[in-house]
C-alpha cells in the first residue's frame, strides 16, 4: 500500500532530495540540481512572498517511492485571473498507484485553497527547471533542466493530464559556412540605434552589480507575455544573482545598453557544468567546486540561459549582436556546442535564428494540464 | 523605384518570387522577414543607394520602403 505524507523532518527533506539521486544513479543523462539549493528551499518550507508550496513523499513498505512538489504561484493567478496550481519535482517509480496517490494529495491541497486546475512541471518562475522530457531521452541534460525517464509521460496521461505547451531544444554548432552579413548587421544595428555592448573591463562582481537592475527590468519587460512567466520578486532576484556569481563567465555574457547605460537587451550563456556536479550528486564538495571552476573558465559546451531584446528594439536587428557573439565563441574552437535550452514550440521567431548555425533539434519538453474540479485521480 | 527595390529584395530573400511583390506586400507577414533580414535589407539599400540610415526606420510594406527612398534620393 502506498502512503503519502508531507515533508516535515530533516530526514524527510533528505529523502525528498535524495530519491532522484538514487533513481538516476546509473543514468548518464541526469544532472542533479545543487544539493545545497534544494536543501535551503525545503528547509524554508518552500513558501515565498508570491507562492505557497507543499512537498510530498510517497512511501511503500517503509521505502520512499515517489515525491512531488505542489505550488500555488499567487502572482501568476492574479496576473491571469486564474486559480491554477502547479506541480514540480515529480519523481516516481513506474507505478500508476504511486503517481495517483501523490497527485491526489497535491490536488486536495490545491482544491482546499480554491484551485481548479493543475499544471506542470512548472516552478516558481520560468528560471526554474520546468517541463517534462518527452523526446531526447539519450541526450545530455543541461544544469538548467530536469531529466526524467520516458514512462513519466504515461503516468501523467493516465491521470488525465493533457498537453498545455511544448518547448523544443536545439544543439548549436559552428556552421559550415558563416553568414558574414550577420557581423555587419550586428555593428550597424548598434550604430543606428545608438547602442553599445557593455564593457567587460571590470571585475565580475562589479560587472554583475552594475547591470543587475537593468537586466531584471529588461527581463521582466521582455518575458511578460511568455508562457507561465511571472515578474521576479526582489528575493528571487537576489537568489539568482547569488547563483550566477559562481557560474558566470563574463566572456559569455552580452549586455546591450543605450547611451544612459540602460540595458535594452542581453544574451547570457552559462558554461555547461552539468557533468561537473554529476559525480557528487549535486553536492559542492571541494572536488566538485574544482571541476565547476575549471568548466567555468574553459567550457566545452555552453548553455544559452537567457536572451531578450526590449520590445522597443525588437525589430532593430539587435539579435545579430547576440548571434554573432555566439558564432565568435564557437569559431574560437574551445567551445564545441551550445544548448539553446527551452524554446516554446510556437515561438518560431526565436527558432528561426538557429538557421545561422549547424542546428539539431534534439529534445522536447511538455507542460501538462488538468482540471481539478470534483473528479478524483 | 519598386523594380530597383525588388532587385535588392531578391538578394536578401532569394527564395521569394519577386514577380508577385507589389507596394502593398508586407515585409514580415507576406515575405517572412524577421528583424535580421530587415536589417540586411536596410544595409543592401545603403550600399545600393549610397546613403546611410541615421536612425532605425520601421517599415511595414514594400511601399513604405519605396516612399522612404523617394524622399531620400
Amino acid at each position: 500500500m502506498v502512503t503519502v505524507r508531507e515533508v516535515q523532518s530533516s530526514r524527510d527533506i533528505k529523502e525528498f532530495i535524495e530519491l532522484p539521486l538514487r533513481m538516476y544513479k546509473d543514468c548518464p543523462w541526469f544532472v542533479p540540481p545543487l544539493y545545497s539549493d534544494e536543501k535551503k528551499l525545503l528547509k524554508s518550507g518552500g513558501n515565498t512572498e508570491d507562492a505557497d508550496a507543499l512537498f510530498l513523499l510517497a512511501e511503500r513498505d517503509g521505502k520512499t517511492v515517489g515525491r512531488l512538489q505542489a505550488l500555488i504561484q499567487k502572482q501568476y493567478n492574479v496576473k491571469h485571473n486564474s486559480a491554477q496550481m502547479r506541480f514540480n519535482r515529480f519523481d516516481c517509480l513506474d507505478d500508476p498507484e504511486i503517481a495517483s496517490a501523490l497527485f491526489k494529495a497535491a490536488e486536495k491541497w490545491g482544491k482546499d485553497r480554491g484551485m481548479n486546475e493543475i499544471c506542470g512541471p512548472l516552478g516558481y518562475s520560468d528560471l526554474d527547471r520546468e517541463g517534462l522530457l518527452i523526446e531526447g531521452f539519450e541526450e545530455n541534460s543541461t544544469f538548467e533542466e530536469q531529466y526524467n525517464f520516458p514512462y513519466y509521460a504515461g503516468l501523467l496521461e493516465g491521470l488525465g493530464f493533457s498537453k498545455d505547451a511544448d518547448w523544443v531544444e536545439y544543439e548549436l554548432k559552428k556552421p559550415e559556412q558563416r553568414n558574414e552579413m550577420l557581423s555587419r548587421v550586428a555593428k550597424r544595428s548598434l550604430e543606428i540605434n545608438k547602442l553599445h555592448v557593455a564593457s567587460h573591463d571590470m571585475p565580475k562582481k562589479q560587472y554583475i552589480n552594475k547591470y543587475r537592475d537593468g537586466f531584471f527590468a529588461c527581463l521582466d519587460e521582455c518575458y511578460r507575455e511568455l508562457y507561465g512567466t511571472v515578474p521576479l520578486s526582489k528575493e528571487a532576484q537576489d537568489e539568482l544573482i547569488d547563483q550566477f556569481m559562481l557560474i558566470i563567465n563574463k566572456k559569455y555574457v552580452v549586455f546591450i545598453c543605450d547611451e544612459q547605460e540602460k540595458v535594452v537587451g542581453f544574451g547570457i550563456c552559462f558554461p555547461g557544468f552539468g557533468d561537473a556536479v554529476k559525480k557528487s550528486g549535486g553536492r559542492l564538495t571541494p572536488a566538485a567546486l574544482f571541476r565547476i571552476l575549471k568548466v567555468v573558465n574553459r567550457p566545452k559546451t555552453i548553455d544559452l540561459g537567457l536572451v531578450a531584446i526590449s520590445p522597443e528594439y525588437q525589430r532593430a536587428g539587435l539579435n545579430a549582436v547576440i548571434l554573432d557573439g555566439l558564432l565568435d565563441i564557437l569559431d574560437e574552437g574551445e567551445v564545441i556546442s551550445c544548448e539553446t535550452n527551452l524554446n516554446l514550440e510556437d515561438n518560431t521567431a526565436v527558432q528561426a535564428q538557429w538557421k545561422y548555425f549547424s542546428a539539431r533539434q534534439h529534445k522536447r519538453r511538455r507542460s501538462y494540464i488538468k482540471k481539478i474540479g470534483d473528479q478524483t485521480c | 523605384m519598386l523594380e530597383q527595390l525588388k532587385e535588392i529584395l531578391g538578394k536578401v530573400l532569394p527564395h521569394i518570387d519577386m514577380s508577385q511583390v507589389t507596394e502593398e506586400t508586407r515585409l514580415i507577414e507576406d515575405l517572412g522577414c524577421d528583424s535580421l533580414t530587415i536589417m540586411m535589407l536596410s544595409m543592401e539599400i545603403e550600399d545600393a543607394f549610397k546613403f546611410r540610415f541615421s536612425e532605425f526606420v520601421k517599415f511595414e510594406t514594400v511601399g513604405d520602403v519605396c516612399g522612404y527612398l523617394e524622399s531620400r534620393i
